[in-house]
C-alpha cells in the first residue's frame, strides 16, 4: 500500500474507535491495529468480547462439539442440556466423511442427540436423564463411543457428567463413554472448547489401540476438518507420494484412527489454533515431533509436501514428492496464467477462524491480490505474532479455568522418533520444528489486523475500503452482499470446495475470478432511476 | 424415546423472542446469558432468511454465571445504544440466566433511565417452552405497550373503517406482506405485531443501515388500544402466552383467536370473521373481487389435482398450530395426514381437538406424536404408517431421505433451499401455490421413475 493509504488507515481506525465508550475504546484499540514496519508489533487477542458488541464468536461448547469431535463419524455426540444448543449445532458444518472407509460403516454425523432438559431436571439435577439417554443411544445404535457435552446450565446445577460417563462405560464394556465439561461460558470463544476437546481425546482415546495403518512414512494430519472435501484432496496427494496417513484430526476421521494415532512418526499441523495441544502432548508422551504445514495455496502445498519428505530424510520419498509436485504445478500454472490478468491488483478482507484468515492469503497472492484487512474470530496472540510470543502471553481468568493436562513420557510407548542429534542436524540445515510465524509477517504495511471484529467495525471497513471480495461466515454474508461486495464463506465454502492442495487451488482461482468479476453488481441501479449510485453515505439512525 | 431426543423438531424460546423483536421498528435484541446462544440463533435465522440478523449478548463469563449478570447487561445495553441508537431494545433470557435466577424485571427501573429507549423483556428459558412460546411471550411483552384509547381521540374521526390488530403468529415475511395487502384492499386499518416482512426480507441497500428499516413502530403499537378488535392466529400457542389478552387487559380491545388462515376452510373462516366484525362495528368490509376469484381458482385447482393426490398419505410436523393447519389443508387435497409430529408438549384435550378437526374432513384420526422428535417419526414411518410424502420444514430432510419419500418444504426453517422467507402459505393465494407445489412434487417423482418420461399429463 502507498504511504498515503497508510495515513488513511490510522485516521479510519481513529474514527471507528471514537464510536465506542472510552473503556471499550481502550480495549478494542488493542485488538484493532494498523500494520506498521516494526516486526515486534503486538495485538491483543483471546480476550472476552465486550457485552453488547455483536461478535462472530460462538461458545466453548460450539468449539468442543462442532470442531474436533463433530467431523468424526463413529462417535455419538450427545448434548447434555436444553434443546437449543444441540438443535442449532445439528449438521451445520460441511465436514465430509466416507463412512464406507470404516469396516462397520457407522456414521452418526447426521444425527442430533440431546437430553432436552426440562424444568424439573434443572431443579432436581439431570444425571438420571443423562444416564437414560446414554443407555438409549447405546441400545439403539451400539456405537463404539459416546461423547457427552455439557452446556451452560449443566455446569451450574452441578451434574457430574464424568462420573456418569465412567459408570456407563464400565457397565457397557464395549463402548467408550467420556464427557466434556465445555459449558459455553468457559473461555472466551470456541477456542476454549478446542482445548477441552484436545485434552479429553488425548486422555480417553489416543494410545488405546495399536491397530493403526502401516507404512514406511506414517504421519497424522492435525487441524484439517474436511470442509468441502479438502481432506480427500490431501489424502490423495499423500497417497500418491507414498505417505501413510494414520489419523486426521478431524476430517473423514474415525475414533479408531485417533486411538492408534500415537503410532505415526510425524504430526503435521494445518490449523495450529485448534489442535496444537494434542501435538504437544503427543510429543511429550510418545516422542512424535510436530511441524506446521499448510495445504492452502499451490506453493504452500508444494512446500508442505517437501517439508514432510525432508523429515523422513529419504531420497526416494523426496523424489516421489518432486514428481507429484511437478505433475500438479503444470495445471496450476496454466490456470493462473489465464485468470491472473483479471484478478491482479484486487483486494480481499478475511475475518474467520483461527488459521484460515492467514492460510487463504496464499491463494489470493497467487492471483495477484492483496489482503488489506484480516483477523481471527477465535485466534490467540501466537496466531498473529508467531510462537515466539508464547512466553509473554498473560494467562487471564478466562484461560485459567481450562485444564492443562500434566503429560509425561509414557513408560512403555515413549519412543523418540528422532534422536536429539538427528533433530539438531536437521535444524542446522534450516529445518524447523514447532514453527509458526503467525499472520503478522505476511501483512503489508498499512493493512489492518483486527481480532474478534465486531459487526459494526466490519460494516465500516467495507464501506470505507470496498474490497473486491470479503471472506467470513454466513453471519456476515448477507450484510456484505447488501453493501454490494462479493462475499465468500470460509467456514462452509457456500457448498463449494475443495480448496486444499493443487486441485483445490484451481477451484479457488476459478471461484474468485467469478466472484470478483461478477456482473450482477452492475445491475443494481434501475435505468428509470436518476441516482443509482450504490455507495451512499453512512446513516446512523 | 424417554431420555434422549434424537433429531429434534423444536428450537429454543429465545429464538422466538428474537424473531418477534425483528418485527418492531428500530429495535435491537439482547440475549441475556452466554454469547454462544446469541451466535447460534443469529446463524440459524440467517440460514433461513438470508438477511443480516444482529442479536447482542450480555456475554456471561464464569464469574457472571456465579455472581449474576446485572453489570454485563447494563454494559451491553450501553454499547448497543452508543453504536446502534435503537428506539426499542428487547431483552430475552437464555437458560443460563434463568438457571441462576436472573430477574430482568428488577433491572427495569435502572434501565428506565436510559434516554430515548423503550425496553421490552420476557423470560425465555428453553427448558420451559419452545421457540413458538418465546415468540408469543415477546410479542405479548411488546403488546403491553398498547395504550388505552380515550374517547374523543382523533382515531374516532376516521369513521367507517374497521380497525384491527393482527397478531399473525410466526408466519413468513411473504405471508405478512400478503395479509397487509389484503387489509388495505379491504379498507381496514390494521396494526401487525410483529411485522418483519421488510426487516427479514429486505432489498439491497443503497445506504448502509445500522438497523434495517421496517417493522411496526412504537407509535403504532401504542395505538393498538384504538382498534375495534384483535385477531390472533394460533390457538394452541395462544394458550401458553396470549398477546391479544394482554392488549385486552390493558385497553379493553376484545379479540378472536383463529386458526392460521391456511387452506380453504381456514381462510374462509378468517374472512367470515372479518366481515362479521365489520358489520358488528358498523364498518363496511367487503371481500375484494380478486379474492373471490382466487377462491374460485383454488377450488378449480383442487379439482384438477384431486385425481393425482387423493388417497395419498402424508407425514406432517412442526409447531402444533402450523402442523394442524397444514394437516387440514392436506385433507382438502384428499391427502390423509396419517401422522402429525411436533416437538411441543400437548395435553389430551389439545390432541383431541386436532384429531377432531381432521375427522371433520372425513379422515380417520391421525396418529399424533406430541413431545416427539424425528427419530420417533422415522420409527412410525418404518413400521405402522405408510406415507407418500412429508410436509414440513427442512429439518425433516434426514427423515425423508431415510424413508425414501419426497419432502415438500414449508414453514420454518427452510435452510437448504432458497426462498424460505418468501414461501406464501396463507390465504387462497397461499393455498393455491402450496397445491401446485405438492402436486408437482408427486408428479415429478412419478415422471422421473417412469421409463418413458411422459411430457404431458
Ligand atoms: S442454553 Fe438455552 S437459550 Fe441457549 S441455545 Fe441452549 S437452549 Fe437455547
Ligand atoms: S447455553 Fe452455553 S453451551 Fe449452549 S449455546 Fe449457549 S453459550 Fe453455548
Amino acid at each position: 500500500m502507498s504511504e498515503k493509504k497508510n495515513l488513511d488507515s490510522d485516521v479510519f481506525r481513529a474514527n471507528v474507535m471514537e464510536k465506542y465508550p472510552p473503556k471499550v475504546m481502550k480495549k478494542r484499540g488493542k485488538q484493532f491495529i494498523v500494520r506498521e514496519e516494526s516486526p515486534d508489533q503486538t495485538i491483543q487477542a483471546n480476550v472476552r468480547t465486550v457485552p453488547g458488541i455483536i461478535t462472530q464468536r460462538g461458545c466453548c461448547y460450539a468449539g468442543c462439539k462442532g470442531v474436533v469431535l463433530g467431523p468424526t463419524r463413529d462417535i455419538i455426540n450427545l448434548t447434555h442440556g436444553p434443546i437449543g444448543c444441540g438443535y442449532y449445532s445439528w449438521l451445520t458444518r460441511r465436514n465430509q466423511t466416507r463412512a464406507g472407509d470404516s469396516p462397520d460403516g457407522d456414521n452418526y454425523m447426521t444425527y442430533c442427540f440431546s437430553t432436552d432438559m426440562q424444568d424439573q431436571n434443572i431443579v432436581f439435577g439431570g444425571e438420571k436423564l443423562l444416564r437414560q439417554a446414554i443407555q438409549e443411544a447405546y441400545d439403539t445404535f451400539h456405537p463404539k463411543a459416546i461423547a457427552i457435552f455439557s452446556t451452560c446450565p449443566v455446569g451450574l446445577i452441578g451434574d457430574d457428567i464424568h462420573a456418569v460417563a465412567k459408570e456407563m462405560k464400565e457397565k457397557f464394556g464395549d463402548c467408550n463413554v467420556f464427557g466434556f465439561s465445555c459449558e459455553g461460558y468457559k473461555g472466551v470463544s470456541q477456542s476454549a472448547g478446542h482445548h477441552i476437546a484436545n485434552n479429553q481425546i488425548f486422555k480417553h482415546v489416543v494410545g488405546t489401540s495399536e491397530e493403526g495403518r502401516k507404512g514406511k512414512y506414517k504421519i497424522n494430519l492435525l487441524g484439517e476438518y474436511n470442509i468441502g472435501g479438502d481432506a480427500f484432496v490431501i489424502e490423495n496427494l499423500l497417497e500418491r507420494c507414498g505417505i501413510t496417513l494414520v489419523a486426521t484430526y478431524s476430517g473423514n476421521s474415525s475414533i479408531d484412527h485417533f486411538a492408534a494415532s500415537h503410532t505415526a512418526d510425524l504430526n503435521a499441523i494445518m490449523c495450529y489454533r485448534s489442535i496444537n495441544y494434542v501435538a504437544e502432548m503427543m510429543e511429550t508422551k510418545y516422542g512424535i515431533p510436530w511441524v506446521k504445514i499448510n495445504f492452502i495455496g499451490a506453493k504452500a502445498t508444494a512446500k508442505s509436501l517437501r517439508k514432510i519428505a525432508e523429515y523422513f530424510e529419504d531420497p526416494e520419498l523426496m523424489k516421489r514428492v518432486e514428481e507429484v509436485i511437478e505433475e500438479e504445478m503444470a495445471g496450476v500454472e496454466s490456470v493462473i496464467e489465464e485468470i491472473r490478468p483479471r484478478t491482479e491488483g484486487k483486494t480481499s478482507m478475511m475475518f474467520v477462524g483461527g488459521s484460515r484468515a492467514h492460510h487463504y492469503q496464499e491463494l489470493f497472492r497467487e492471483l495477484g491480490m492483496t489482503t488489506i484487512a484480516a483477523g481471527y474470530e477465535f485466534g490467540h496472540r501466537d496466531d498473529y505474532e508467531g510462537r515466539r510470543v508464547l512466553p509473554t502471553i498473560k494467562v487471564d481468568a478466562d484461560s485459567r479455568n481450562i485444564e492443562e493436562l500434566k503429560v509425561e513420557a509414557d513408560p512403555e510407548k515413549f519412543n523418540p522418533r528422532k534422536t536429539e542429534e538427528q533433530m539438531a542436524a536437521l535444524q542446522a540445515k534450516g529445518y524447523e520444528f514447532k514453527d509458526y510465524e503467525g499472520m503478522l509477517p505476511d501483512m503489508e504495511k498499512g493493512s489492518f489486523m483486527i481480532d474478534d471484529i465486531s459487526h459494526f467495525e466490519m460494516e465500516k471497513l467495507i464501506e470505507e475500503y470496498r474490497p473486491s471480495i470479503f471472506c467470513a461466515g454466513i453471519k456476515e454474508k448477507y450484510s456484505v452482499q447488501k453493501m454490494g461486495v462479493p462475499m465468500k464463506q470460509l467456514h462452509s465454502y457456500d457448498y463449494g470446495g475443495p480448496f486444499a492442495g493443487f486441485a483445490g487451488a484451481i477451484n479457488w482461482y476459478r471461484e474468485i475470478d467469478r466472484a470478483v468479476n461478477s456482473k450482477v453488481w452492475k445491475l443494481i441501479g434501475a435505468p428509470w432511476e436518476k441516482s443509482n449510485t450504490l455507495h451512499g453515505s453512512f446513516v446512523n439512525k | 424415546m424417554e431420555g434422549a431426543v434424537v433429531n429434534p423438531c423444536k428450537a429454543c424460546a429465545p429464538l422466538g423472542a428474537a424473531l418477534a423483536m425483528k418485527g418492531i421498528s428500530s429495535s435491537m435484541s439482547i440475549l441475556h446469558g452466554s454469547q454462544g446462544c446469541a451466535t447460534y440463533i443469529r446463524r440459524f435465522f440467517i440460514g433461513h432468511f438470508r438477511e443480516p440478523v444482529d442479536i447482542a449478548s450480555s456475554s456471561f463469563d464464569e464469574n457472571t454465571a456465579v455472581f449474576g449478570g446485572r453489570e454485563n447487561l447494563i454494559r451491553g445495553i450501553s454499547n448497543i445504544v452508543k453504536k446502534y441508537a435503537p428506539e426499542v431494545i428487547g431483552i430475552a433470557t437464555s437458560c443460563l440466566a434463568e438457571t441462576i435466577g436472573e430477574d430482568i424485571g428488577m433491572y427495569m427501573k435502572e434501565l428506565a433511565e436510559v434516554e430515548g429507549v423503550t425496553f421490552i423483556h420476557t423470560d425465555t428459558a428453553a427448558y420451559q417452552g419452545t421457540h413458538i412460546n418465546g415468540f408469543m411471550k415477546m410479542t405479548a411483552a411488546a403488546a403491553a405497550l398498547a395504550e388505552k384509547h380515550e374517547a374523543g381521540d382523533s382515531a374516532d374521526s376516521v369513521s367507517g373503517r374497521l380497525r384491527l390488530n393482527i397478531i399473525p403468529w410466526m408466519v413468513s415475511p411473504a405471508d405478512i406482506r400478503a395479509l397487509k395487502r389484503l387489509m388495505s384492499d379491504m379498507n381496514i386499518d390494521a396494526v401487525f405485531l410483529p411485522d418483519y416482512s421488510l426487516t427479514l426480507d429486505g432489498t439491497n441497500w443503497s445506504d448502509y443501515e445500522a438497523i434495517p428499516h421496517g417493522g411496526t413502530t412504537l407509535d403504532a403499537i401504542r395505538t393498538m388500544g384504538r382498534a375495534h378488535h384483535t385477531i390472533q392466529f394460533g390457538p394452541v400457542s395462544s394458550e401458553a402466552a396470549n398477546p391479544a389478552e394482554v392488549i385486552k387487559q390493558k385497553t379493553g380491545v376484545p379479540y378472536s383467536v383463529l386458526q392460521l388462515p391456511l387452506g380453504l376452510k381456514n381462510t374462509d373462516a378468517f374472512f367470515t370473521r372479518i366481515i362479521e366484525l365489520g358489520s358488528n362495528y358498523g364498518c363496511e368490509v367487503k371481500l375484494p373481487e380478486e379474492q373471490r376469484e382466487t377462491r374460485g381458482r383454488l377450488l378449480d385447482a383442487y379439482a384438477d389435482v384431486h385425481k393425482y393426490l387423493a388417497g395419498l398419505s402424508a407425514a406432517v410436523y412442526g409447531e402444533v398450530d402450523f402442523m394442524s393447519a397444514i394437516a387440514g389443508f392436506l385433507c382438502e387435497l384428499g391427502i390423509n395426514p396419517a401422522v402429525c409430529m411436533t416437538g411441543e408438549q400437548l395435553n389430551a384435550g389439545q390432541i383431541k381437538n386436532i384429531q377432531g378437526s381432521i375427522a371433520h374432513y372425513g379422515f380417520s384420526s391421525p396418529q399424533i406424536l406430541a413431545d416427539s422428535d424425528f427419530a420417533d417419526l422415522d420409527s412410525v414411518l418404518g413400521a405402522e404408517i405408510k406415507a407418500d410424502l412429508l410436509v414440513g420444514n427442512s429439518r425433516g430432510f434426514k427423515s425423508s431421505r431415510q424413508a425414501g419419500l419426497p419432502l415438500v418444504r414449508v414453514g420454518f426453517p427452510v435452510q437448504d433451499r432458497f426462498g424460505g422467507q418468501r414461501i406464501l402459505h396463507l390465504g387462497y393465494d397461499g393455498a393455491l401455490s402450496l397445491t401446485d407445489r405438492i402436486a408437482n412434487k408427486i408428479i415429478s417423482e412419478k415422471q422421473a421413475a417412469s421409463p418413458v418420461g411422459y411430457m404431458s399429463m
